[in-house]
């Protein structure tokens, strides 16, 4: 029964501008710092996570116009309006597997992580498998719950970051910042780069804007939400700097997981915080995953019609394990990184920019 | 053998006919041979004063007030009509005027059939048969024993109104239209059971309920078949979303006060005779820790038990889940000098701990169990035994720590500090779950299932209004009565995620 306007199968304006934060907040979350400050000098990485962020707000609001001209259309139905049907049928293939990468991405980076914070002896393989039977059940049910499931998690998890930061304030070393502006532009904008892609996770809207309320505002919720997890980045890195120091995070496995470290609360109530704090991160991972795979899932099933979303489940969920588990070492996590990087930059920059320059040109869909 | 003999229908009209007929003798008769002829039917025939004219009633004595028809009706037939004059020439006339001036009683109708004779003489009503109309009034002599009104036993209050529904419907209602004097306030008749044939009403606010969950709501009662309906949990579960969620999605209480609370909210009630829990819905998660205390007791005490019962809640489900993480997962997490007092006291301990809090969990709800079933006197004997006694002697055994001993019992104080019993109900079963995941895979293993809470939550929905509403659907408004509670006069406005048709409270 659907008498309810808001409980159909739409979703509100806050529900979008949190998945788009949520998305972006995941398993590259808590490795970044290491990443950013690896190219550049003292904590000029915030500079470039500015920069980073700059681009993607600005592509972000591109890629919601470009979705918000089509009022209640799916990706696959206004793309093939704007460039031929063969044409987005292979975009649309494309961005699955783009977001695929996305989710055993997030797969891996949670079975890495858990493995070393929670759970030594258990083998990754196990790890990995019960992780995703969750993103199953979550992809399985309705796309509205999936959605809002981020409405509970995200905002919790952004207020602990925000609380751990602040806890650790006492450590906070301003000196570590400085020198600001050290280092050149090249150095900065590579920085830029390597930050971009935690930024790039915008294009959900392009697939979620069909299931807004009000899809006007996707525009602005878009940018809302990725306003959200910037701040948090910035703030992120910005004590993962003052607090480790720049060198100490570049040779730290997870700097944003180590920043928790040293955390005592009142009365020593439990000590080696990092574990806990690992254990909020797994709900955003998980709804990164989970959203990643029900994208996966909205342009698969806008492909072949018939198929029910059961057994894409069935399908792609093997599908996921196999690519989380194929890399095996630090090394190889490096390189699928370096494809998801290439996927990221083409699919976030390049593709909702000249569809939306084609859409004007050809004036397709409502210009407001 | 005895099962065949069981299911058998007897053929239904072979002896007797089951159309109401002209006859007087004959309608009397088949009403006897349907009932087989019990001892508490009452068949008396009455001459109607000094016409020509006789009657006959009908009735069961263990369900009418005898009194009654001793003096407003059988009294009144005789005297009245005497007194009456002219005498009535014609039958229709008799009738018209037994109806109209004799009888001394407000509930009279006319019965077109004799199903509807055989039901309201089943209820407890009376059937006046006139000689040669096939068609009886049926007056209402419903009177039976009813259990006095007591404060309800499940959910007591320190401040608050101390009368509480019973088993009987009439009373029921009578407790909701006292406190609201709205002309639009909707009882909606229905009834339920093949056999039992129950009275059921569904009350709302008209006007102030969204239109269509009414009607949800009446396609969903009409599908009802059940033989016999005892309590309203029946209703309760073949209404309800979902029968695989393991929290509930109806609501049922006492209180006439929460009830009228409810429907002032926008929510519907069902009230079925026979039990004093009233069903309420739509429900959502926000709903089940909500006590009306909260509003009676000034908004910032509210407020302070509010917050308390979310972290009752949490502990309910989570706190030996998390004892078994810590101890057996992530004993470097717990400070230095606790781990080594805790380790010291579970020195003598041969099992692990989930072992340990598996064996707790299973014998504290045992004794809740052995708690509510044992005699009053006695049940009280059994928290002492059972919880002082056993966790003593458990712990000098040997067999269990005394952290362990501590965790049980905050957990078990907090399931019921959760006003809601069938809420508490369900993070009982999600306890053990929560135990399940933190023995296989620790800490781990309790987010993925705390994850998994959620997303089920998430998807359940409660008469199409989503189960975590204001949160899940945000409805920043119904902030204001969440997870605190605004005073009063903050409140102006009913609750959005009912989508009521008037919004304003005033």
């Amino acid at each position: 029964m659907n008498h309810f306007e808001y409980s159909d199968k739409k979703i509100g304006n806050k529900e979008l501008a949190m998945a788009v934060s949520s998305i972006m907040v995941g398993a590259g979350t808590l490795t970044f710092p290491r990443l950013v400050a690896r190219y550049t000098i003292s904590a000029d990485g915030w500079i470039s996570i500015m920069i980073a962020g700059a681009v993607a707000i600005f592509f972000a609001w591109v890629a919601a116009r470009l979705a918000s001209r089509f009022p209640n259309t799916g990706f696959l139905d206004y793309t093939s309006k704007i460039v031929t049907k063969p044409v987005s049928y292979v975009l649309t293939f494309l961005f699955a597997i783009h977001f695929l990468l996305i989710a055993s991405y997030a797969t891996r980076g949670i079975a890495s992580a858990s493995k070393l914070f929670m759970l030594p002896k258990t083998p990754t393989e196990v790890i990995v498998f019960i992780f995703l039977l969750v993103v199953s059940y979550c992809v399985i049910g309705s796309r509205t719950a999936l959605l809002r499931v981020n409405l509970f998690f995200f905002p919790m998890v952004a207020f602990i970051i925000v609380v751990i930061q602040l806890a650790n304030i006492r450590f906070f070393e301003p000196e570590d910042l400085l020198p600001v502006f050290a280092t050149d532009w090249p150095h900065l904008f590579k920085g830029a780069q390597a930050a971009y892609l935690y930024f790039a996770g915008y294009t959900i809207v392009l697939f979620y804007s069909s299931y807004m309320n009000r899809p006007k505002d996707t525009g602005k919720m878009t940018v809302y939400g990725l306003l959200i997890s910037f701040g948090l980045y910035v703030l992120i890195y910005i004590f993962a700097m003052g607090i480790l120091s720049p060198v100490v995070s570049e040779n730290t496995m997870y700097p944003t997981l180590a920043v928790a470290k040293s955390i005592r609360l009142p009365g020593d109530f439990l000590i080696r915080f990092e574990s806990a704090y690992f254990a909020i991160f797994m709900m955003t991972i998980f709804n990164t995953a989970s959203m990643a795979f029900d994208v996966v899932i909205i342009c698969l099933s806008s492909m072949f019609r018939r198929v029910k979303k059961v057994v894409w489940v069935l399908i792609l969920s093997p599908l996921i394990y196999i690519l989380a588990m194929t890399p095996q070492s630090v090394v190889e996590m490096a390189m699928s990184r370096s494809i998801l990087v290439m996927f990221a930059f083409a699919f976030s920059l390049v593709v909702p920019v000249s569809l939306l320059m084609i859409a004007k040109f050809r004036g397709v869909g409502t210009n407001d | 053998m005895f099962r065949r003999t069981n299911h058998t229908k007897k053929p239904d009209s072979e002896n007797f006919d089951p159309e109401l007929v002209s006859d007087l003798q004959k309608n009397l008769d088949n009403i006897q041979k349907m009932l087989d002829d019990p001892q508490d039917l009452m068949i008396r025939k009455v001459p109607v004063g000094n016409t020509k004219f006789s009657c006959a009633l009908v009735y069961i004595s263990a369900l009418s007030d005898a009194r009654m028809i001793n003096e407003q009706i059988i009294k009144n037939i005789q005297l009245v009509m005497t007194e009456t004059k002219p005498a009535p020439s014609s039958k229709k006339q008799l009738f018209a005027l037994i109806q109209q001036e004799v009888l001394s009683v407000g509930n009279l109708k006319k019965a077109e059939a004799m199903d509807d004779v055989m039901l309201a003489v089943l209820s407890g009503n009376t059937a006046l048969f006139i000689e040669g109309l096939a068609n009886p009034l049926i007056i209402g002599t419903k009177g039976w024993k009813t259990r006095a009104i007591k404060e309800p036993v499940a959910e007591t209050l320190i401040r608050g109104p101390r009368d509480g529904f019973i088993e009987d419907l009439s009373t029921n209602i009578a407790h909701i239209r006292r406190r609201i004097r709205d002309p639009n306030l909707r009882f909606k008749p229905y009834r339920v059971g093949r056999r039992s044939k129950s009275r059921m009403m569904l009350a709302y606010i008209e006007g102030v309920i969204h239109p269509d969950l009414v009607k949800e709501v009446d396609r969903r009662l009409q599908t009802i078949d059940l033989d016999d309906v005892p309590e309203s949990g029946y209703i309760e579960q073949w209404i309800q979303d979902s029968f695989l969620s393991p929290f509930p999605q109806i609501g049922h209480t006492e209180r006439p006060d929460t009830v009228t609370a409810a429907l002032a909210q926008g929510k519907f009630a069902i009230l079925l005779d026979g039990t004093p829990f009233v069903l309420t819905a739509p429900m959502n998660f926000a709903s089940y820790l909500i006590s009306p205390e909260d509003y009676y007791n000034r908004w910032m005490f509210g407020s302070l038990i509010r917050v308390l019962r979310y972290f009752a809640a949490f502990n309910a489900v989570f706190l030996p889940a998390l004892y078994i993480a810590l101890l057996s997962y992530a004993p470097g997490m717990i400070p230095s000098q606790l781990a080594f007092s805790i380790a010291a006291t579970r020195e003598g301990v041969p099992y692990p701990a989930f072992i340990e809090a598996f064996l707790m969990e299973a014998t504290m709800e045992l004794l809740r169990e052995a708690g509510i079933r044992l005699p009053k006197p006695v049940g009280q004997t059994i928290g002492i035994v059972g919880g002082l006694v056993i966790g003593e002697a458990a712990i000098q055994a040997g067999v269990v720590s005394p952290i362990m001993v501590m965790v049980v019992a905050l957990t078990a104080i907090s399931s019921f500090s959760i006003p809601a019993f069938n809420f508490a109900l369900s993070f009982r079963l999600l306890r053990f779950g929560a135990m399940i995941a933190a023995t296989l895979f620790g800490f781990y293993g309790i987010i993925l299932f705390y994850i998994i809470i959620n997303i089920h939550v998430a998807n359940l929905k409660s008469f199409g209004v989503p189960y975590t509403t204001p949160a899940g659907p945000m409805f920043w408004h119904d902030w204001k009565d969440f997870v605190l509670r605004a005073p009063l006069l903050m409140l102006k406005k009913r609750p959005k995620f009912l989508q009521p048709k008037d919004v304003e409270r005033h």
